[in-house]
């Protein structure tokens, strides 16, 4: 019998193959894009409801796939975000569409709905994943498979940004393959490399190899979470994506490299060996929030900004996890909002760039005349994403702060508000000078721009949504983050 | 006895490719790798399964030394690559680099051996230093067919490393076969896009166009 979980890795995957298909039909061809519309709308709704009827409860001993109330949450968040990418692809599919017909030299991109499902698919098996070794080959899949979203431009740029993507993050994987080698040198008594049974037996893990399998995991799938110094190959390739696979490279790709890490994290979690592993966490974080904090103001490309933001969040989450303690829940927290906003954002940018052909800020202004409702957006977005109360991500980043408070971590605390000091003015400012400066004279159209409602409709859910979660937490979701960050060995 | 020669041969291997200046003998080198991984594999043949033999003995054999060399050698004729390496730091520097690398790991093996984890030192050593190797060729060298075959030699390190760590769990070996599949991908994307005449010539040093 086929299990619910493993139908949430095939199905994407069927509707990708079905989307080729029907291209591959010569009759068909002039109603390719409105297939393409229904088919990624249907497999991402079709996604979002089987993840919502799947339990999560303890899954059942040596599983390759299966979920917990860790993976669970992921898996929501994939969903939810992919869901609001699809809805906003049918418009981006339509004017792809619309060029085409106006006979500009751009290309329909047959590929792009194929590689968005094998990316959910692919996704979905990373974050379902019991068994170190099928995670891993996962990660790689998803590597491979986000690959032609980034070259969709197909300029010098896109190419670029696609080698330095793979090329770095396939040095990355290697490593973290040096890892699962070391976990079942680490494990020998236990050679499953299942991720429920490492747990139970962690006490009879060689501390060293265990040591180096997970310093190796950390880089490794660092490199393809984002945190800095690994990260160089991130914001090329985040700016260089259309913006809602950008969006789910920000917000989920990124996510479900972490639970990679975390998933080595929750074997060590009742060993000694934690500490070493908190402190590595904590260092790593620091880091990216410093590379983060440099560059946020420097560029001047504004998805390239979100990119430096998205690293400032991976870093935070690292942090997170290397306080311990209540900081765990926090950033199980942090990952379910940040995500949201980020999304929203990197969706929103996108509306930028239909309005005013560019993103780039300084030549972007009077947003608010122009495309009022994405210039709003991208205010209370950023402000969302930024940690202004009564966001979820100030209760997370306020409760970390508290935690380093409490364990006497000064310098800890005083770094890590002064990054996140400069972060904010980096991202303000320019989102100030978007939305609120006045237009250009003479310059791109004062006049309203079109704003359809699938195009702002998600981010609006998004960003109201991770208000709210900062008043108050629904009942099953709060028992859902209590349990991921039990797992983890936090309360 | 052949299983400790081999090894050492391809040490050797490392320490000659970080004198070359030449494409073609990295091309040779990375054939030499493939040959002496197959004889590693064979070594390890008595405790795998026929099929998992088959497969390691396939990927080595045909995969590793013979098909991959010859592709490579087929890009650098087919898009007229300049037979010179381009190192951005002189041979002799990056010999000493190397051996540095190579002592390092042998030191990093014993302390592991003596911190009471069950390792073969002389296997650990080399595959580890074929790895950093492996990365030290990348860093220092400006072409992007260069960064291929440095990240081949990377990837070899992990296979040595795999079969001597994990030869009881075949199918991780198996899984780590999987590396090659970006090989061939950055391979085609070299041919495919003409590297060279898109980046102007293949060389990274024109890859500045994103940055901040």
């Amino acid at each position: 019998m086929i299990s619910g979980e493993f139908l949430l890795i095939l199905t994407p995957a069927l509707f990708a193959v079905l989307s080729l298909g029907l291209k591959a039909i010569r009759a068909l061809t002039a109603k390719v894009p409105f297939f393409d519309k229904t088919i990624i709308t249907v497999a991402a709704a079709a996604h979002l409801i089987m993840t919502l009827l799947l339990p999560c409860g303890q899954p059942a001993a040596d599983v390759l796939i299966g979920l917990d109330s860790l993976n669970y949450l992921f898996l929501l968040i994939l969903s939810v975000l992919f869901l609001a990418s699809a809805l906003y692809s049918t418009v981006f599919i339509k004017e792809m569409a619309v060029l085409i017909r106006e006979a500009h030299d751009e290309k329909y991109n047959h590929w792009y709905v194929p590689t968005m499902l094998f990316t959910l698919s692919t996704l979905s098996g990373v974050i379902m994943s019991r068994n170190l070794g099928l995670m891993w080959v996962f990660i790689e899949a998803t590597t491979l498979s986000t690959a032609p979203l980034i070259l969709h431009h197909k300029g010098k740029e896109s190419l670029e940004a696609v080698w330095k993507y793979l090329f770095i993050c396939s040095v990355g994987i290697a490593l973290a393959f040096i890892g699962v080698l070391a976990m079942t040198e680490a494990a020998k008594t236990n050679p499953g490399l299942n991720v429920d049974s490492l747990t139970a037996g962690a006490a009879n893990i060689s501390p060293l190899w265990g040591g180096i399998a997970f310093v190796f995991a950390l880089v490794g799938f660092g490199t393809k979470m984002g945190l800095a110094p690994m990260h160089t190959w991130l914001p090329d390739a985040h700016s260089q994506a259309p913006s809602p696979a950008s969006a789910i490279f920000s917000g989920a790709l990124t996510i479900s490299a972490f639970l990679c890490i975390l998933r080595y994290y929750q074997i060590f979690c009742h060993t000694p060996m934690i500490s070493f592993i908190r402190q590595l966490m904590l260092i790593l974080g620091m880091v990216s929030l410093f590379i983060s904090a440099i560059y946020v103001t420097r560029a001047q490309n504004f998805k390239r900004k979100l990119a430096y933001s998205t690293i400032e969040h991976m870093g935070i989450l690292s942090i997170g996890m290397g306080l311990g303690g209540a900081a765990v829940y926090a950033a199980m927290l942090h990952t379910l909002c940040s995500s949201l906003a980020k999304h929203s954002l990197f969706l929103t940018s996108g509306n930028f760039l239909h309005a005013y052909g560019t993103v780039n800020v300084k030549e972007i202004r009077g947003g608010l005349d122009r495309i009022p409702q994405s210039s709003w957006l991208l205010v209370t977005g950023t402000l969302a994403l930024l940690g202004f109360p009564p966001g979820a991500l100030f209760i997370t980043e306020f409760s970390m702060l508290r935690q380093m408070a409490a364990a006497g971590r000064w310098v800890t605390l005083l770094m890590f508000a002064l990054f996140l000091t400069v972060i904010i003015y980096g991202l303000v400012s320019a989102v100030m000078r978007m939305a609120f400066s006045t237009p250009m004279r003479g310059g791109a159209a004062h006049d309203k721009h079109h704003e359809p409602i699938l195009c702002v409709a998600p981010q609006w859910v998004f960003v109201v949504a991770a208000a709210l979660l900062g008043i108050h937490i629904p009942e099953r979701l709060n028992t859902i983050l209590h349990q991921a960050a039990a797992v983890l060995g936090g309360n | 006895m052949i299983h400790n020669l081999v090894v050492v041969l391809f040490g050797v291997t490392l320490l000659y490719i970080s004198t070359t200046s030449r494409l073609g003998g990295y091309v040779k080198v990375l054939s030499v790798q493939g040959f002496l991984l197959f004889l590693f594999a064979l070594s390890h043949a008595g405790t795998l399964k026929l099929g998992h033999t088959l497969i390691l003995g396939f990927e080595t054999l045909v995969v590793k030394a013979v098909v991959t060399p010859l592709f490579i050698h087929y890009i650098i004729e087919k898009l007229e690559i300049k037979r010179v390496t381009e190192p951005y730091v002189d041979n002799f520097v990056s010999l000493i680099a190397t051996t540095t690398v190579i002592s390092l790991s042998f030191i990093l093996s014993v302390a592991l051996r003596n911190a009471g984890a069950g390792v073969d030192v002389l296997t650990f050593s080399i595959s580890i230093s074929a790895v950093v190797v492996g990365l030290l060729i990348v860093i220092t060298n400006a072409k992007l067919i260069t960064h291929v075959m440095g990240f081949l030699v990377l990837e070899n390190g992990v296979f040595m490393m795999s079969l001597s760590l994990a030869s009881e769990v075949p199918v991780v070996v198996e899984a780590g076969v999987l590396l090659d599949v970006f090989m061939g991908v950055f391979l085609m994307g070299i041919f495919l896009n003409r590297m060279k005449s898109t980046f102007e010539s293949s060389d990274v040093t024109l890859l500045r166009r994103l940055k901040d």
